[in-house]
């Protein structure tokens, strides 16, 4: 879990233009800002998948549209993951918005490299739990795979209880920086 | 059957345990919602509850948990999950034991993080009320969100009888996910609920340390819903029946005489409960009234000086004034962080102004300054739709300031402050006018005393105010104030204000007998003088008050602050913006720009704040007109040209903008009022989304360019977009929106200004947004970033 420096410069759209030392310290302000106000938490769940290679075995949710299908080709059983940097983060990026504009942008992108560097540690973990035969992680909002069903990944984890994720009616969730996504798992038969 | 309320009194009372977990355990899929059974398979709901009561429980908690319309959103499905919830514990409860109607959290946000507006919450929680009312108690539960839990308790209140039970759920440290501490929820709830209590989370042994705290700023009953322990990774709860008991057991020492189950128990855990309670007699507890105030993150204890800072009113203050009447809240919103910043410990919050509906814009006030600060409020007003409907927006616990002790002041208003819980600053004037007297003081405190009780309002939450007189005018009225301060502190348990600088109006120097009179106030008894905490003898005197007085130990946080003093006498003007680093140009270089025009457009581009300096220095040459047209302009469009051309990245393009606005400040102080304005712009991020960061960049850019903006915030409805753009006779309004979702809230905006005000051009932005897009839905432009929206707006502005 780091927040990048490269990937932070990247988001702020930095195309190697020139650096000043106070613009370095800046970013390193914005990191540090953002490591202590992270409340980092992740929620994951294996579920096997039923013949038709969308159904959650024992829980009812399918899984809409034709991209996740490709994505879930030759899975036999999926993880259900979320994670989260806390509502904290979601403050200081509006109090530095107000307050310090430049500093504020910079610790959104700081957040954003963090949150990323989260959800791939728990996709490297569930890739060595499960010897290498995992998939990319897939998230609503994808391709046709619909923002409505980020609904079953606040059950199926029970986000607001364990993670404090709140969902609003448009399927946004809040903390803003939270990613949700599946993760497939191949069966072994297929692997070889 | 006893009235529940009569029976939950009298000894233990037994809650049931864990539903969902329970279903789960007995073989329901996760991702089925519970309350779904309701209607579908009401057999095993009913046989989780049977099982409950076969265990002891003597309140069943119906299956509504969930049964809300923000989670079943079809038409109705809301209110009849919940009425079915509610029949199937009937049925299993029958005359054996009572039941509860179960209200969880809508799973949204409450704004100004989320989606949520109070009003929604409210009607959510209201359907399932009005569809649950057949059950004996309602129980508020599992929230973490205190603006949410209030909306939900309030919606009880007003539209029930039953009785309210509330619980929260925390950490181990003693907060919710967005931030609420165990005390806020305590103090705040108090006002609400007939018990309160924690659930959820943890286990017994976890919970018991913020039980404590609870018990400690309760008003009412406690109660406790514990987890069988924290789940593993696979979400098994491991504390058994047994051991659950024995957890729960130091709390009825402590006074706890409610307990039930949350996640992971079982009807066995319950009747282990029952055991463990059969022998033992419930402890009655001393419910002390403790005198504080909160905001939902923040909770201020009376137990001493607390400054409450008096900047954000209008009276005597020209600039609040002009900012109330232009609803310039980034001027109010300076005055409130730097009040925080200073050291107030509670805000002021007054808008009484001819051409002022306070009734509207008391509210707005309190809901801006509580998304700013976790300050607590004092709302300063007298009347009384104004003051119920800002308590109502308050999230926490406020002063309500001020009744006086004329009986329809009384009459009027301190139902207000019962109902929402809010403490009272009680004036010692009447009909009869100010009192000349110590006799008199104290005989009118009594009287707002005597009538606080009689509404249910304890002597902890009245503040005299015994009035500050002018001893310029009337002399001996500084020491008949004190002298009343000090009877009343000795005879009640109340706290005491002042407002503290009236002293020496009319005087020279101010500032000395305004330091002296309050130091003589705090050693009488004042609690909560009412100043400027910006100015540092103020808060000198409170800092060398609490030293004196023994409060500050060990003289710490005095010698923590004051270590520096003889190095800075003063405190400096606000610091200056991050980037000051104004040696980065070397003397060699600056002198080959000669020209001052090409010096400050230098420093715009590297973000240097000495291009203040330099623009003061253009100014002495040029007229301001000539400054802006001919120097700040061409250099931020030259920075916005490196932009474009990608030489210079998004925090370097804000850092020019901010430092350009400092030049545009320095130039329009030398202007009449508005000459220096390039137009004005109205800003929203559309309905339904509340990602704004774009539309801050946007904001910040063009208030650089000269621009003043509308800013309407994020999550904004149409109809009011229409009304500002109206308002404001907008000619350019900007929206964005960031997800596929909303950009459908987009159009219906686009379509609606264009309705309604023809002349106003709109420009678009945001993630998702492309050129094609845009046009689609009928703006008139997109702008990729803010730099465009800027050249958009020049092009707008030179048509008009």
């Amino acid at each position: 879990m780091n927040i990048d420096r490269a990937e932070t410069l990247r988001y702020l759209g930095f195309r190697g233009q020139e650096l000043s030392p106070s613009d370095l310290d800046r970013l390193d302000r914005a990191a540090e800002l953002t490591l202590a106000a992270a409340d980092v938490r992740t929620a994951k769940a294996r579920f096997g998948l039923e013949p038709d290679g969308v159904t959650l075995q024992g829980t009812g949710v399918t899984f809409c549209g034709s991209a996740i299908g490709r994505h879930l080709a030759g899975c036999d059983a999926v993880y259900v993951v979320a994670c989260t940097l806390g509502l904290g983060v979601d403050r200081l990026i509006a109090r530095l918005m107000r307050e310090d504009p430049a500093l504020g942008v910079m610790a959104d992108a700081s957040a954003v490299s963090l949150i990323e560097s989260v959800a791939d540690d728990l996709s490297d973990e569930i890739s060595d739990a499960e010897g290498g035969r995992t998939t990319r992680r897939f998230s609503c909002g994808y391709a046709d795979f619909p923002l409505e069903q980020q609904a079953d990944f606040m059950r199926l984890l029970d986000m607001g209880r364990r993670l404090g994720v709140f969902i609003g009616a448009d399927y946004l969730m809040t903390p803003q920086k939270t990613v949700t996504a599946v993760i497939g798992v191949r069966g072994e038969r297929e692997e070889q | 059957m006893k009235d529940f309320l009569t029976f939950a009194k009298e000894g233990f009372l037994l809650l049931d345990g864990g539903f969902g977990t329970e279903l789960q355990r007995t073989g329901l899929p996760a991702g089925v919602a519970p309350e779904s059974l309701n209607l579908s398979a009401p057999e095993r709901v009913l046989a989780v509850h049977r099982a409950y009561l076969a265990s002891g429980a003597d309140v069943i908690f119906a299956n509504t948990f969930g049964a809300n319309r923000r989670k079943h959103p079809a038409q109705g499905e809301a209110a009849r999950l919940t009425a079915a919830g509610v029949k199937l514990a009937r049925e299993a409860a029958g005359d054996r034991a009572y039941v509860a109607l179960d209200l969880g959290p809508t799973g949204a946000l409450t704004e100004p993080l989320g989606d949520l507006s109070f009003e929604e919450a409210y009607d959510v929680f209201k359907e399932q009320i009005e569809a649950g009312r057949d059950a004996d108690v309602v129980v508020i539960e599992t929230m973490s969100d205190l603006t949410e839990l209030k909306a939900a308790a309030l919606a009880a209140r007003e539209n029930s009888t039953l009785p309210v039970m509330c619980s929260m759920t925390f950490d181990e440290s003693g907060r919710t996910f967005t931030g609420c501490s165990v005390e806020c929820f305590g103090i705040t709830a108090s006002a609400y609920a007939d018990f309160i209590g924690i659930n959820c989370s943890l286990g017994p042994d976890k919970i018991f340390p913020l039980i404590k705290r609870l018990l400690a700023v309760s008003r009412v009953p406690v109660f406790v819903k514990a987890n069988a322990g924290l789940p593993d990774s696979d979400m098994h709860y491991s504390v058994g029946a047994e051991e659950f008991a024995k957890m729960c057991e130091p709390y009825v020492a402590e006074g706890v005489a409610a307990f039930g189950g949350c996640c992971g128990t079982t009807p066995e855990h319950i009747a282990a409960l029952k055991a463990m309670l059969s022998h033992k007699k419930a402890v009655k507890r001393d419910v002390s009234c403790v005198s504080a105030v909160c905001s939902a993150t923040k909770a201020v204890f009376i137990d001493g000086v607390r400054v409450v800072g008096e900047r954000i009113n209008p009276t005597g203050k020209k600039a609040m004034k002009e900012a109330l009447l232009t609803s310039d809240f980034d001027y109010i919103a300076a005055q409130t962080l730097e009040q925080v910043e200073a050291g107030a410990d509670i805000l002021d919050v007054n808008c009484g102004l001819p051409g002022i509906d306070e009734s509207e814009m008391l509210p707005r006030l309190v809901g801006f300054i509580g998304s700013l600060t976790d300050t607590p409020l004092q709302i300063d007003c007298g009347k009384p739709e104004a003051v119920e409907r800002s308590l109502r927006a308050y999230t926490g616990k406020a002063i309500l300031n001020s009744v006086n002790a004329e009986d329809k002041s009384l009459a009027e208003l301190l139902p207000i402050a019962k109902k929402y819980g809010a403490a009272v600053v009680g004036l010692t004037v009447d009909e009869r006018g100010v009192p000349h007297t110590v006799d008199e003081r104290i005989a009118l405190a009594e009287k707002i005393i005597a009538a606080a009780k009689a509404h249910g309002i304890p002597e902890q939450d009245v503040i005299v105010d015994c009035l500050t007189l002018t001893v310029g005018a009337e002399q001996d009225q500084a020491m008949f104030t004190l002298a009343a301060i000090e009877s009343i502190k000795r005879r009640y348990a109340v706290k005491t204000t002042l407002g503290v600088s009236n002293v020496s109006f009319g005087l020279p120097a101010r500032k000395i007998v305004n330091t002296a009179f309050l130091t003589m106030a705090m050693y009488a008894g004042l609690d909560l003088p009412i100043l400027n905490p910006n100015v540092p003898e103020n808060m000198q005197a409170v800092d060398a008050f609490n030293v004196l007085s023994g409060r500050d130990a060990g003289c710490a946080l005095y010698a923590e602050k004051y270590a520096g003093y003889k190095d800075a006498p003063r405190p400096a003007a606000k610091a200056d913006g991050a980037s000051s680093s104004s040696g980065a140009s070397s003397t060699a270089e600056a002198a080959q720009r000669r020209d001052a025009g090409e010096e400050l457009a230098y420093c715009i581009a590297k973000g240097l704040d000495r291009a203040a300096d330099i623009t003061d220095e253009l100014l002495a040459r040029h007229d301001g007109l000539t400054v802006i047209d001919d120097m700040l302009i061409p250099a931020l469009n030259k920075v916005g040209d490196d932009y474009a051309a990608g030489r210079i990245f998004l925090p370097q393009l804000i850092s020019s903008a901010e430092t350009a606005k400092k030049c545009f400040d320095r130039v329009r102080a030398t202007l009449p009022a508005g000459s220096a304005e390039k137009g004005v712009i109205a800003l929203a991020t559309v309905k339904g989304d509340v990602h704004d960061i774009g539309k801050n960049i946007v904001r910040t850019v063009l208030e650089n360019y000269g621009y003043r903006v509308v800013d309407m915030g994020k999550n904004v409805p149409p109809e009011e977009v229409v009304k500002t753009c109206r308002k404001h006779g907008i000619k350019l309004l900007g929206l964005s929106a960031l997800m596929t979702t909303t950009v459908e809230n987009m159009r219906l905006t686009v379509e609606a200004v264009h309705a309604e005000c023809p002349g106003c051009r709109i420009m678009v932005g945001g993630a998702v947004l492309t050129e094609d897009y845009a046009r689609s839905i009928g703006a008139d432009r997109y702008c990729k970033d803010a730099a465009a929206s800027a050249r958009y707006a020049a092009e707008v502005f030179a048509e008009s």
